[in-house]
């Protein structure tokens, strides 16, 4: 995959005065400026996404996966978003890495990383970002690494495409990575195929640490994996967040997994955010109805055993989305302006944002 | 669990399942993946019963040896009395009504080409016991009603690209219980869906259970599903069941340390609840190449010497719960 991002220079960063002058943008929610979250610590941020949308041309029409996505990522912390599959979370990933597919688009909207627009920005600046400032680590680590290089020759071709080192340097930086994800160097040689999946996904990880990022995008990074194993790499994931004081966006259906490892949720519904605030009161204290559903359809092994709710009904078709809020077909306090009007993220509480008629959304 | 003969509905007795791998290719030794290795369980009638482990445990080898769809090494599994190992084709293919699969994947499971209609009236097509075609019809419309896919007669014409995942499952389950069996094995029903539709499926399959009697043995690696889910568990290490019991037990105070750390992993969806992990080291050692004695000492935090030497079995530990470690204390 670093083959076609052959051609890089080391990136200079950019200048304190754009992120001065970036950093300081207000986020907008479809269209109108609300309340941005988490005013006071606007400095902080490190990535923002203003309104994001993107689409997709498939034969049946134009698919709206991301319909107006806005939250930021500050320094250091954990961002999880969560939701079901094809609420929207890959694509919002992959628009920020801007490794859509040929077929996708982001039509509106602003990614703005160290204040930097990622959505203008132009192809060789992208490459000069991506993997240097952002990285990705993919959910199949079987099929995210190429079968046959081994694991060092793919490791140092990432550190060498970004960064004006030595051979030698490279493979040292490999080496110390390898055994900060706690691989056995014996490992260095191995091709993907021989390695078991929870070591793919340590390859993966390092991989994704070669050249220094400040945020780290995990798509799903636990998904495929054993349950010994997927509390295994969470915990090596906890530790290296903490030690280099990573900022993380964590993609995943899991509630569950969420809760170990992020600061902050942004719970995803039919390509919007639903509900976004600190883990804690998303948990104890959920707002939007697909928020209580999604909790109380979670299996627990502690705990009294609950019984069990589904939510009724599918999520909608993105190439036609309905009117209005997009739960609103599945919802139980559906109202008749639901299916009107869309409702906008207002506060309920400090940090603490949902999309629901509701509360006034 | 000891069980009547009236009330055992399968009995699977030091069931063995080696698959033969060769060193090279020019290599004339013989090793064997052991998969399944002098596994026996009993699962009573009515009962939902539940294999668990980690992937590579051997879970889906026994389900698939129970449908005949592998040829155990050695072994017998009795259902209903009978040894369905010791079976002829054609004695296997009339008893087999009896037993149906459910599968992971109902993406996969179902034939894309194949309408609704044909999909949940192939098996009695396959049995010779479509009758005529209004008497299929109707048993196609009670199988599929069954599932919740009402009105049914609108799903007849449908394929499975036209529906989504927890339809399509509906389908399968449909497709499963036309042929009105008693046992269902269910290989992860729900992991391929939707958390917002999993608790569906299951609730489905609980209703099903009681209004046709059936009996399930459900395989997964989900123990906070299982939990909410199955009466009796088995969990299983690398081939082998390491601790049996009624849910309750295993999960609430498991013996076995293999039991109790995969059960401290799990993560639980409450950011309050703080428990302590324990973390095993490694991975699940190859099943070409089983460790002496306990298959868990290599990992087992709390192995002595003796673990390595000796293979233990299972024994009952408290009443309904059995578990097979050489350092349990035994109430």
């Amino acid at each position: 995959m670093f083959s076609s991002w052959s051609g890089v220079q080391k990136y200079p960063g950019p200048s304190h005065s754009l992120i001065k002058t970036h950093i300081h943008t207000q986020p907008v929610y479809g269209g109108q400026v609300a309340n941005p979250p988490a005013v006071g610590s606007m400095p902080e941020s490190l990535l923002t996404v203003n309104d994001l949308k993107t689409e997709f041309h498939t034969q049946q029409g134009v698919a709206q996966a991301v319909r107006g996505v806005s939250f930021h990522v500050h320094h250091g912390e954990v961002l999880g978003l969560a939701g079901e599959s094809g609420c929207g979370k890959t694509t919002t990933a992959l628009s920020i890495m801007r490794l859509l597919p040929p077929t996708a688009r982001i039509v509106d909207g602003q990614i703005l990383f160290k204040g930097k627009d990622i959505v203008t920005a132009g192809e060789k600046e992208i490459r000069n970002l991506r993997w240097k400032d952002v990285s990705i680590i993919f959910q199949g680590s079987m099929n995210a690494l190429n079968p046959v290089k081994n694991i060092c020759e793919q490791i140092t071709e990432a550190i060498l495409l970004h960064e004006k080192v030595t051979y030698a340097e490279a493979l040292e930086r490999t080496k110390s990575l390898l055994q900060k994800v706690g691989l056995n160097l014996s490992k260095l040689r191995s091709y993907p195929h021989e390695l078991s999946g929870g070591m793919r996904q340590r390859v993966m990880i390092a991989m994704s640490l070669a050249c220094n990022p400040s945020l780290v995008i995990a798509d799903e990074p636990v998904t495929a994996l054993d349950v010994m194993v997927q509390a295994q790499i969470l915990k090596l994931i906890k530790n290296l967040q903490d030690e280099l004081n990573l900022s993380m966006i964590l993609i995943t259906h899991d509630l569950s997994v969420m809760v170990d490892v992020c600061n902050r949720l942004a719970i995803m519904y039919a390509g919007k955010i639903v509900e976004y605030g600190a883990v804690e009161p998303i948990f104890y204290e959920p707002i939007h109805p697909y928020t209580q559903l999604l909790i109380k359809a979670f299996p627990s092994i502690e705990g009294p055993i609950g019984q069990l709710r589904s939510i009724p009904g599918n999520p909608p078709a993105l190439i036609n989305p309905p009117p209005g809020c997009g739960f609103h077909p599945r919802c139980p306090r559906a109202r008749e302006e639901c299916s009107r009007s869309d409702p906008r993220l207002v506060e309920v509480g400090t940090g603490h944002f949902a999309a629901c008629h509701s509360v006034g959304g | 669990m000891i069980l009547t003969q009236a009330e055992t509905l399968l009995d699977v007795q030091d069931l063995r399942v080696w698959f033969p791998a060769k060193k090279g290719f020019l290599s004339k030794t013989r090793t064997y993946v052991r998969a399944v290795d002098e596994v026996s369980f009993q699962v009573a009638r009515g009962e939902i019963f539940c294999l668990v482990g980690e992937s590579g445990c051997g879970k889906t080898t026994i389900a698939n040896t129970l449908l005949g769809l592998v040829r155990p090494t050695s072994g017998k599994a009795f259902f209903n009395g009978v040894n369905l190992f010791s079976l002829h084709k054609n004695e296997m293919r009339k008893l087999r009504q009896n037993i149906q699969m459910i599968f992971q994947d109902p993406y996969e499971s179902l034939n894309p080409h194949m309408t609704i209609f044909d999909i949940v009236a192939e098996p009695l097509e396959v049995n010779h016991l479509a009758g005529s075609p209004d008497e299929k019809e109707s048993r196609v419309i009670e199988s599929l009603e069954a599932v919740g896919l009402t009105p049914a007669q609108s799903f007849f014409d449908s394929y499975p690209h036209q529906m989504s995942g927890g339809q399509r499952q509906r389908v399968a389950i449909a497709a499963a219980l036309v042929l009105k069996p008693a046992l269902i094995v269910a290989d992860e029903p729900v992991s391929m869906l939707d958390i917002s539709i999993r608790a569906g499926i299951l609730k489905l399959m609980l209703d099903l259970g009681k209004k046709f009697n059936l009996t399930y043995v459900f395989i997964t690696h989900d123990l906070a599903t299982a939990r909410n889910f199955v009466d009796r568990i088995s969990v299983m290490y690398l081939g082998r069941i390491v601790e049996t019991g009624d849910t309750k037990s295993v999960i609430e105070a498991p013996i076995h340390p293999y039991t109790r750390a995969l059960i401290s992993v799990v993560p639980v969806p409450d950011p309050r609840v703080k428990k302590e992990k324990i973390l095993l080291a490694g991975e699940i050692p190859s099943p070409i190449q089983i460790p002496s004695g306990c298959r868990f000492h290599t990992r087992c935090p709390v192995a002595k010497e003796i673990c390595s030497e000796e293979e233990p079995e299972l024994r009952r530990a408290r009443p309904g719960q059995y578990a097979a470690c050489s350092q349990m204390i035994i109430e």
